[in-house]
């Protein structure tokens, strides 16, 4: 599904971003390219450990790449001075849950909603908080809930910043199908406002979400064409 | 016998895994040595200045001086001061605990004192200083000797009517001198001390026993602190209740055996270790209560916080109502009841006493049966 | 910045949280201490100023003399009032030493007297408690050594006299070796008139009580070793939390400042509490401590407020050692160990002076040895100021090696 050029607003470009660990000897990324535009959602697929969540967290600044460039409207990421500026604008949920066990999903949302755009109480009773379903547990406590309340509530959390690049790391894992459903509608919203979405996944429904696939695979991301047979995906994570 | 083995290396591995966990035991014998080989010969509890303006080898106040010298130990030095300035300067310093002023002429002066009692040695001491008192008797105890010749030629003199045969006197007196030592040291159970013969022990290391003792059951502790998060993260539900046990026991043995196993090669690194075997079979029936106690306090204790808890309070009163530094006997009798509660107490006692042994393995017996019951009570309430 | 408010606003909730737990182990820990300070000084209240040490003496009834040298010994200027001998049968100094009442037994063996008379020379046996040897026992080894040399060069002179007579046929043996005997008893006993005794005012800080060493060195290692409780507190974020906290412009550095605010915050509440109970104690009884700020319970809230830097630094020590650790098991063992190390070569149990010449300059670079200066400076009411200094430095140190090492673990895993 190709975006049209009065769609785009933002542009993600990466290139030859090579990243690599234990001294060089073991090599997770060796020419990692691809351009992103504002309404897209990427897709992200690979084998388990080929280096997703790498790549995510090298666009989300929490890692430094060995070498390449990562420029998000023209400005590089990379580069430290803009790093504060740029880093407001991306939003990033890892495969881990990043809340505070000992507080309740209130305490670990006002932490992330302080100082962001979007107003937390507004969120919690008509937004994407409310779509998540958090209200309903917005007072247990973290080290109470359970995988998928834990999930929701690290998404919450992440677009606090309203960000328009936003890197979701296997988001649905965990997740029951309404909220997979609410995510997805989520998700189309954001696109349709002209932000960028990068998605590592392996569930079926994300994919089919997705308008562009890449596969990673020995380092390097290949572009795939999905036309909805999974098998056919399969083979080429081989 | 090969689910154990197996529960027993993985334990281990894990406990392996953890190089702070090793480094701190490491740490254990490696500051004993460390401690041990900075100790010079001027380190000691007491330092003694002496000083004595005769320079004559063979003058009475020279000899006395080169045999207090020649008596410094770990206890108490003595040593020369060039003049009486710096014997006094390093009494004010705090450098030496007293000083004393052999005059020259020592020997006149034993004369005259044997006579008449006039003073023969002058102690410098700060005020209020009551440990060095033990130092004049030792001192006093070196010059007796002349003293002791004197009175009798004196004695001797005035009987004879100034006839006395000096030489031949000096000679019987040399004849019946000797320099024995007429007390022997012993323990309770009648085993001997002989630490007290051993002039090198350091009595700075005297603690590590106690020390050793509390660090086992802290990592006893510790072991009980990785069974809390393994049964937040679920880590046993597949595996059955009776094979749980021994996961269980296991989770206090490995590291408390580790600590122990290091704990009895600091004892023996300090030199103040007994018979080899008595030591092992004391840190085994050491460890077996420290393991009983601590799986009593888990099975007490539902949340990790509250287990978290008691390990200050364990630890504090191990070291102040246990015998590690201090009897607390000495201070207050009700206190020293306390501490029967402790492990700890029994095992410093049960070093020269089988009946604490037995106590100590009573004790595990009776922490085991407990922790058992407690255990009962909360599976059969859950 | 308002994420780095909030998130020290979370953190203290956060730790606030853990505070019910924690406080009934800290509570208990103040009761023994609390109990074991209270016991000790009603318990040196009840004694003669100077404390007795209680020795049993077995001896047959009618060992000759006996009475006679245990009055004499107990009556001398130097041992009246610090030593207390006692006449028991085996059985009964057993039990005693056993309970402690006495330090040591010494056993006179049968017919002691005639054999020392005789030349054979019986041994005393010297009888400890079950427990270890101490620095007492060295100390009473020594003195075995010079009572050895009183009995024996006494002896010397006793039988040379006896030879003497014999070889000169002299009259009236018996009588006069009697009387030798008696001088010589007497001699010892008063041989101390050998010594002339010159007191001097010394350099040495002594002007610091021992009971104020004490005090002092209890609350800095009860401080510290409160942290043992503190493991959930502050074992460390999850990676992935630290990752997101940096994103939204909480560096490392402000992480670990903003929990070192909210673990003071902490610490700062329990201490407060501690303080008021102690003030509460020290009205009921009147514990004090002569000459200090602590001569009076007024004082005591002053003191407290000086001891603010040794509560900075303990805290950032303890959150250093976790910060090291990153779990509660490895946590606690080093804590526990780098505290007693600290404490041992600082002086807290053994007088500073007693240890040797490297450990006295080791000690001086530990962190626990310039608390104990600057705590006991501010109950003198004197000002430490180099203390205070080091104190700072030693905290500004804690934090810098804990953002070193966040870095060092970042670079590691990227």
């Amino acid at each position: 599904m190709q975006m049209t050029t009065s769609e785009k607003k933002h542009h993600l470009k990466i290139e030859n971003v090579a990243k690599s660990f234990q001294r060089g000897k073991k090599k997770v990324l060796t020419n990692v390219q691809f351009e992103a535009f504002g309404g897209e959602c990427i897709g992200i697929l690979g084998a388990n450990g080929c280096g997703k969540s790498t790549l995510l967290s090298i666009l989300s600044g929490i890692q430094t790449p060995d070498s390449g460039s990562i420029t998000l409207d023209g400005e590089d990421i990379l580069s430290r001075r803009k790093k504060k500026d740029i880093t407001s604008s991306i939003g990033y949920v890892p495969q881990e849950c990043p809340l505070m066990e000992e507080l309740t999903a209130y305490d670990n949302l006002k932490l992330w909603y302080c100082d962001s755009p979007l107003a937390l109480e507004e969120e919690l009773s008509d937004g994407f908080l409310a779509m998540l379903g958090i209200p309903d547990f917005l007072h247990v406590t973290v080290h109470h809930m359970s995988g998928g309340m834990k999930k929701r509530l690290s998404i919450g959390c992440s677009i606090a910043q309203n960000p328009y690049l936003l890197l979701l790391d296997e988001p649905g894992a965990a997740l029951d199908l309404i909220c997979k459903e609410r995510i997805e509608v989520y998700l189309k919203n954001y696109k349709k406002q002209g932000n960028i979405i990068l998605l590592a996944t392996h569930e079926e429904r994300e994919i089919a979400m997705c308008d562009r696939i890449y596969i990673l695979k020995d380092g390097a991301l290949v572009p795939f064409s999905y036309d909805g047979n999974i098998h056919t995906l399969v083979s080429h994570f081989i | 016998m090969k689910e154990l083995r197996t529960c027993f290396l993985l334990w281990t591995k894990r406990i392996l895994k953890r190089p702070l966990f090793l480094f701190t035991l490491l740490l254990m014998p490696c500051a004993v040595l460390f401690l041990q080989n900075c100790q010079t010969e001027d380190d000691a509890l007491l330092n003694v200045a002496l000083y004595t303006s005769g320079t004559d080898a063979e003058s009475e106040e020279m000899k006395l001086l080169s045999q207090l010298i020649s008596l410094s130990n770990r206890s108490i030095h003595f040593y020369k001061c060039d003049s009486k300035e710096q014997l006094l300067q390093d009494v004010t310093s705090g450098y030496a605990n007293c000083g004393y002023l052999i005059p020259e002429h020592l020997d006149d002066a034993l004369q005259k004192y044997a006579k008449d009692h006039t003073p023969f040695l002058t102690t410098i001491r700060p005020k209020k200083e009551i440990t060095t008192n033990i130092v004049d008797e030792i001192v006093l105890s070196k010059s007796y000797k002349e003293i002791s010749y004197y009175i009798v030629r004196d004695f001797l003199n005035t009987k004879t009517g100034n006839t006395l045969d000096n030489a031949q006197l000096q000679k019987l007196f040399e004849k019946h001198s000797s320099s024995e030592l007429l007390f022997q040291f012993e323990y309770a159970d009648g085993a001997q001390n002989e630490l007290l013969n051993q002039s090198e022990t350091n009595f700075m290391l005297m603690p590590i026993r106690g020390i050793v003792a509390v660090l086992v059951l802290l990592s006893c502790m510790s072991g009980a602190l990785v069974w809390y998060s393994d049964q937040k993260n679920k880590l046993l539900l597949l595996i059955p209740d009776k094979k749980q046990q021994l996961f269980r026991f296991f989770s206090l043995f490995v590291p408390g055996l580790f600590a122990a196993c290091a704990g009895i090669i600091t004892i023996f690194l300090t030199g103040i270790a007994e018979n080899p075997l008595k030591e092992i079979l004391l840190m085994t029936v050491y460890l077996l209560a420290c393991i009983s106690l601590v799986n009593l306090l888990r099975n007490c204790c539902s949340k990790r916080e509250y287990f978290l808890a008691t390990i200050p309070f364990f630890l504090l009163a191990s070291l102040i109502l246990c015998p590690v530094f201090v009897d607390i006997r000495s201070f207050s009798a009700g206190l020293a009841n306390i501490n029967k509660l402790l492990p700890a107490t029994y095992y410093l006692y049960a070093l020269h006493s089988t009946e604490e042994l037995l106590w100590l393995l009573t004790y595990a017996i009776l922490a085991f049966a407990l922790s058992c019951l407690v255990r009962k009570i909360r599976t059969s309430r859950s | 910045m308002k994420t780095f408010f909030q998130y020290i606003y979370s953190e203290l909730k956060r730790m606030l949280l853990s505070l019910p737990g924690i406080c009934i182990g800290s509570l208990v820990i103040l009761l023994c201490i609390s109990g074991v300070l209270f016991a000790c000084y009603a318990g040196s209240k009840n004694q003669e100023e100077k404390q007795m040490i209680s020795i049993g003496m077995v001896a047959d009834e009618n060992e000759p003399f006996l009475d006679w040298i245990v009055d004499t010994i107990s009556g001398l200027e130097k041992t009246k009032d610090t030593l207390n001998i006692k006449r028991l049968s085996e059985k009964e100094a057993d039990k005693q030493l056993k309970k402690g009442e006495i330090s040591v037994i010494f056993i006179i063996p049968h017919n002691y007297i005639y054999s020392i008379i005789d030349g054979n020379n019986a041994h005393v046996t010297i009888r400890f408690a079950k427990g270890q040897t101490t620095v007492v026992s060295f100390l009473l080894e020594q003195l075995t050594h010079a009572a050895s040399s009183f009995i024996l060069n006494s002896e010397s002179g006793i039988y040379s006299m006896q030879e003497y007579y014999k070889i000169h046929h002299l009259a009236n043996t018996d009588k006069d070796e009697l009387t030798l005997n008696l001088q010589y008893i007497k001699e010892i006993a008063k041989l101390n008139r050998g010594m002339k005794t010159e007191e001097v005012e010394t350099n040495v800080s002594s002007h610091y009580s021992t009971a104020a060493l004490y005090f002092v060195s209890a609350i800095i290692l009860f401080l510290l070793l409160w942290g043992l409780t503190c493991s959930k507190m502050l074992t460390s974020q999850t990676k992935s939390f630290q990752n997101q906290l940096r994103l939204r412009g909480v560096s490392f550095s402000k992480q670990l400042f903003a929990r070192g605010i909210a673990f003071f915050a902490v610490n700062l509440i329990f201490f407060l509490c501690l303080v008021l109970v102690a003030g509460i104690v020290m009205q009921k009884d009147t514990f004090t401590i002569k000459n200090t700020l602590l001569a009076n319970s007024s004082g005591l809230w002053q003191f407290a407020l000086l001891l603010l830097p040794v509560l900075l630094l303990t805290t950032s020590f303890i959150q250093l050692v976790y910060e090291i650790t990153e779990d509660a098991m490895g946590g606690v063992l080093f804590l526990f160990f780098s505290v007693m190390i600290m404490a041992l070569c600082s002086g807290c149990f053994y007088p500073f002076s007693y240890l040797p010449e490297i450990i006295q300059k080791i000690g001086k670079c530990m962190p626990v040895y310039q608390l104990c200066q600057y705590s006991l400076s501010a109950l003198y009411r004197s000002f430490d100021t180099s203390a205070l200094l080091l104190i700072l430095s030693y905290t500004v140190c804690c934090y810098a090696v804990m953002l070193l090492l966040r870095h060092i673990r970042r670079t590691h895993t990227s």
